[in-house]
């Protein structure tokens, strides 16, 4: 399992469209991927999940990725987040 | 004014189940159907709305589609044996709650979105319909709430305006009242209550204003303003039932596309000249039994009467796919859209699906003027299949003392590239060509159409299109035969002059883009 923190910086945060590209993009891997904020964690690749967390504009989420292909993961979801959602 | 009760909750009662398996085959049917529902209403709105408008569908389907939500309702009915419907509702409650609680005015509309498309699947299990507003007159709709998909399929002709107690701008309601023009103030909040079905109220939507039993002079006043602005329409629409026929005298048949009697009525309200697309797949669509030849024969002849002396083309079953049933078997496909959907799936079942559908059409055919049109056709045994079953049918009829029209024309749909490329193998076996522009599109980029993310493609088969309509088109005419066009393109301005040009014979489009059409072409030279 590897992991890793970064910010959201969307003016919106994690809201349906940005949630829903994370869970598309996470779904594309074999690895699960889990997603925390606030103390809260939630599965990665589920858009209803991620919009659950609140995690507004500004924040800091942990990504945590386990599984065969999990480091190629965790780099594209980081960047996607890191890229503001423009993959 | 028409006051909307609020629906009747959704009763969802906690019962034990015994066949797991059977229960959560229930819980998948039900969300393809109604991921379904929402992606036809979606290509229905997909000329009213933009890109950005039409997310909203796309959004709804997400949720349906969450790997999280489709888990958890899984592992309630396994773990507790308890009914699908029960289990969903459980689990989206669970969402909305926590979506609520965050305080995000964004989110929370969200939550909304998540109640709407589990209720329908609520519905879905449970066999009901996802419930229209019926209106019959004009009128101001007031209700507490009303759902996107309630919005989508409103008689927009009968709407005068809405005003919501609930909602927000952020809504994807507001969103579709802006697009659809409907003029609308929502979220007026619970005095909305005490409106009574008596009251008369005036709606300003563009002033935000809502006057409940105005005095008569303001009334007078108003009624005046919003007078002129009827007539101005009224002109358009009564042009509209004129041929449309260019400066040089060049004419053209505008038809439209129905599918349903609701449409049937508009059709023919806008000036359609006849129906160049009835899609019968609404009797299929929304039930849960297969629909009996009677009950078929009853559904066709209410939409028939509503157009009296027109002509009428009628496409034969096109489920499979996108568009799926629960009550017949079909196996997953690896690509739908290129499996047995349509006639493949019409003779795979053949007595209970296809016959039935012959024999309710072939009744009408002496008594309206039909003509029949088969979707997915590749191959010329393929035609030949559908017209000897046809014609057999016919035979049986009349021994069973039935008129029959023996001529009744028939036709092939060119969405299959093989039939755009090799007209000359299917012209001496029809009486008309009818262009699928947005199947034949997808089939000619290998870009599935109900994924958005290959939707950019789409539009790049239009010049390869029009070379094939040119080409089907001469080849039909030489044979006496004629070519219509019903997909996405009929309608579009750009290129109605080079349709004309080809030569094609007909238009079929949304009724509600008629009156405009008719008045672009009437422009032309």
């Amino acid at each position: 399992m590897i992991k890793d923190t970064v910010v959201v910086i969307d003016k919106i945060g994690f809201h349906a469209r940005t949630a829903s590209l994370f869970a598309k993009k996470a779904g594309e891997f074999e690895s699960t991927v889990q997603v925390s904020f606030n103390d809260k964690t939630v599965n990665g690749k589920s858009m209803l999940g991620i919009m659950t967390l609140g995690a507004k504009s500004d924040t800091a989420i942990e990504i945590m990725v386990d599984g065969q292909d999990e480091k190629q993961a965790l780099e594209v979801l980081v960047d996607l987040i890191n890229n503001n959602f423009n993959s | 004014m028409f006051l909307l009760k609020n629906e009747e909750p959704l009763l969802i009662q906690k019962k034990s189940i015994d066949n797991l398996e059977e229960e959560i085959d229930t819980f998948r049917r039900a969300l393809a159907v109604v991921k379904n529902q929402i992606r036809e209403v979606k290509q229905k709105m997909a000329q009213q709305l933009s890109e950005n408008e039409l997310d909203i569908y796309d959004a709804h389907i997400s949720i349906l589609d969450d790997p999280e939500l489709i888990d958890k309702t899984i592992d309630l009915i396994t773990i507790q044996k308890v009914c699908a419907d029960f289990a969903i509702n459980v689990v989206a409650r669970e969402y909305i709650e926590l979506l609520e609680q965050l305080d995000d005015e964004y989110l929370s509309a969200r939550a909304k979105d998540i109640d709407e498309v589990s209720s329908a699947v609520v519905k879905s299990i449970q066999g009901k319909s996802n419930q229209a507003i019926e209106l019959t007159k004009p009128v101001i709709i007031v209700a507490d709430k009303i759902s996107t998909h309630q919005i989508s399929v409103l008689e927009t002709r009968f709407v005068l305006g809405i005003i919501t107690a609930q909602g927000g701008a952020t809504d994807h309601s507001s969103i579709l009242y802006n697009a659809m023009g409907i003029p609308a103030i929502v979220g007026v909040g619970s005095q909305l209550n005490t409106v009574q079905y008596f009251n008369s109220i005036i709606l300003d939507a563009e002033q935000g204003l809502i006057r409940i039993d105005p005095d008569p002079e303001t009334l007078k006043a108003f009624e005046a303003q919003y007078e002129s602005h009827r007539v101005e329409e009224k002109i358009n629409l009564q042009s509209s039932h004129l041929p449309a026929r260019t400066a040089s005298g060049k004419h053209i048949k505008v038809f439209a596309n129905i599918g349903n009697a609701k449409e049937a009525k508009e059709a023919q309200l806008r000036g359609a000249d006849g129906v160049g697309l009835l899609r019968t797949e609404f009797c299929f669509l929304d039930r849960k039994t297969l629909p009996s030849e009677d009950e078929q024969y009853e559904m066709y002849k209410q939409m028939l009467d509503e157009l009296p002396g027109k002509e009428v083309i009628i496409r034969l079953i096109d489920i499979g796919s996108d568009k799926m049933v629960s009550y017949i078997e079909m196996d997953e496909e690896e690509n739908p859209a290129l499996g047995i959907r349509a006639l493949r799936l019409g003779f795979k079942h053949y007595d209970s699906l296809l016959r039935p559908q012959i024999r309710a059409l072939l009744r009408l055919s002496a008594a309206f003027d039909i003509q029949l049109l088969f979707p997915m056709i590749a191959t010329q045994q393929g035609l030949k299949d559908i017209k000897e079953a046809i014609h057999k049918e016919m035979i049986i009829l009349k021994t069973e003392g039935v008129a029959v029209n023996t001529s009744i024309p028939m036709g092939i749909m060119v969405e299959i590239p093989n039939v755009a490329l090799m007209p000359e193998l299917f012209v001496d076996d029809v009486d008309f060509f009818s262009f699928g522009t947005n199947d034949l599109a997808q089939y000619m980029m290998a870009a599935d159409r109900t994924n958005t993310s290959v939707a950019s493609y789409l539009p790049k088969a239009i010049p390869g299109i029009l070379k094939l309509i040119e080409k089907v088109t001469e080849i039909a005419h030489d044979r006496g035969k004629w070519v219509g066009i019903c997909g996405g393109l009929a309608a579009d301005t750009k290129l109605i002059e080079t349709f004309i040009g080809f030569g094609v014979d007909e238009l079929s489009m949304p009724s509600a883009l008629i009156p405009k059409t008719k008045a672009f072409i009437r422009e032309l030279e």
